[in-house]
């Protein structure tokens, strides 16, 4: 957890050292952020368990920033963890990205295509009886696509749809397969400095 | 449903004729947007033999109808399902705030108090036939937070929240409360300065 916190903030000062260059939202060391945190504790007769409350943390934030002008190499970080009477169950998928995304200074819509790589854990831990600590890990591959549509001059809507192959091993055991396709519509950051004022670039 | 979502486009519609007047972030006409759309579909032999899809719709708009004042609405929608079992839950209602600050400011801090409806539907088998099961009710919130602008149109809103909820099912009555606390980003759309 003090890991992923360290990440996030190194990937801010990142962000904010490299995007002082950049003269719009595809041109290099421009930089894009996106994600959300969110922890939730639930409790009273409605959600209790044996006088237990229910606790929940998600965590997802990512970050692209263009190599050059339109590719761009970024990571990202999901985890969760829920707390329940019986059992805590983390999950942690952290991993680097790397893709292209077209578009030029006097562009509203930047299209986009990626792919990545994240290493996944999942901690499932019972609470009563045993004591058992159950691990799973693997690994994703992941293919994006979609368009950045930028509905301010540095606040977009990310339209992307993704497909992941999901590798996992328990025990040393391979498990099977499995695939996730989501679609997905949120709020991204186009971090810029904007115009050089001298040379006239919109 | 076909009602809540023509709600939704027409606050979209609306705030758009709206911030063509403001000035600033918290200037009247204002608006401030969030929210998030999400579907997720997993299959293969490590999810089980149906496939697990997921939608859920969160969008979330606060229009100034004063300086400082806002009102608004959210609706929080999610559909699972895993071959013939589902759940639906729908929470939509409006709310109203205040939020410091002036043209200069570059944080907003702000109270929010507001009201949901609330329903929850679950489709599930038994041994013998589909089994249905749903309870309504409402909540009612009270947050505290602030939003930092990131840039002149995307902020980072920090915001702390207490719901009371109350549910029904079958005319047996429970309640229950819910912290949260989240950060996220959002859209400041205004005009900007009179030139």
């Amino acid at each position: 957890m003090k890991i992923t916190i360290n990440l996030v903030l190194l990937f801010v000062a990142l962000s904010n050292l490299a995007m002082a260059q950049a003269e719009y939202a595809v041109d290099r060391a421009a930089v894009q952020i996106t994600g959300s945190f969110g922890l939730i504790t639930k409790g009273g007769k409605l959600y209790e368990e044996h006088g237990k409350r229910y606790s929940g943390l998600a965590l997802s934030p990512s970050i692209n920033c263009l190599l050059t002008r339109n590719f761009f190499f970024g990571g990202s970080i999901q985890y969760s963890s829920h707390t329940s009477d019986e059992n805590n169950r983390s999950t942690i998928s952290i991993g680097p990205h790397l893709g292209v995304i077209s578009g030029n200074a006097g562009s509203n819509l930047f299209p986009y295509l990626s792919g990545g790589l994240s290493y996944h854990r999942d901690n499932i831990s019972q609470l009563r009886g045993d004591d058992d600590t159950n691990i799973i890990h693997g690994t994703d591959i992941t293919f994006s696509a979609g368009a950045v549509y930028a509905i301010a001059k540095h606040c977009g809507f990310n339209i992307g749809i993704q497909y992941s192959i999901v590798k996992l091993r328990e025990n040393g055991n391979d498990l099977p397969v499995g695939d996730v396709l989501s679609f997905n519509i949120g709020i991204t950051g186009l971090l810029f400095k904007g115009a050089d004022k001298n040379t006239g670039t919109q | 449903m076909k009602t809540k979502l023509i709600a939704v486009i027409f606050i979209i519609t609306s705030s758009y004729f709206a911030v063509a007047q403001a000035e600033y972030a918290v200037d009247k006409g204002a608006v401030i947007l969030s929210g998030n759309i999400g579907f997720s579909s997993s299959g293969g032999d490590l999810y089980g033999s149906k496939r697990s899809n997921i939608f859920t719709l969160t969008p979330s708009v606060s229009a100034f109808v004063s300086k400082n004042v806002f009102l608004g609405s959210a609706l929080a929608f999610s559909y699972q399902s895993q071959g013939t079992e589902n759940a639906t839950s729908v929470q939509v209602g409006p709310h109203f705030g205040y939020a410091g600050g002036t043209a200069t400011s570059t944080s907003f801090p702000f109270f929010i108090v507001g009201i949901r409806y609330l329903a929850e539907r679950f489709n599930y088998n038994d041994y013998f036939s589909i089994r249905s099961s749903s309870r309504y009710g409402y909540s009612g919130i009270i947050g505290v937070g602030a939003v930092l602008t990131v840039s002149n149109h995307l902020g980072m809103t920090f915001e702390g929240d207490f719901n009371f909820v109350h549910l029904t099912r079958k005319n047996v009555s429970a309640n229950g409360n819910i912290i949260s606390l989240n950060i996220g980003l959002c859209g400041l759309l205004y005009k900007g300065p009179k030139k």
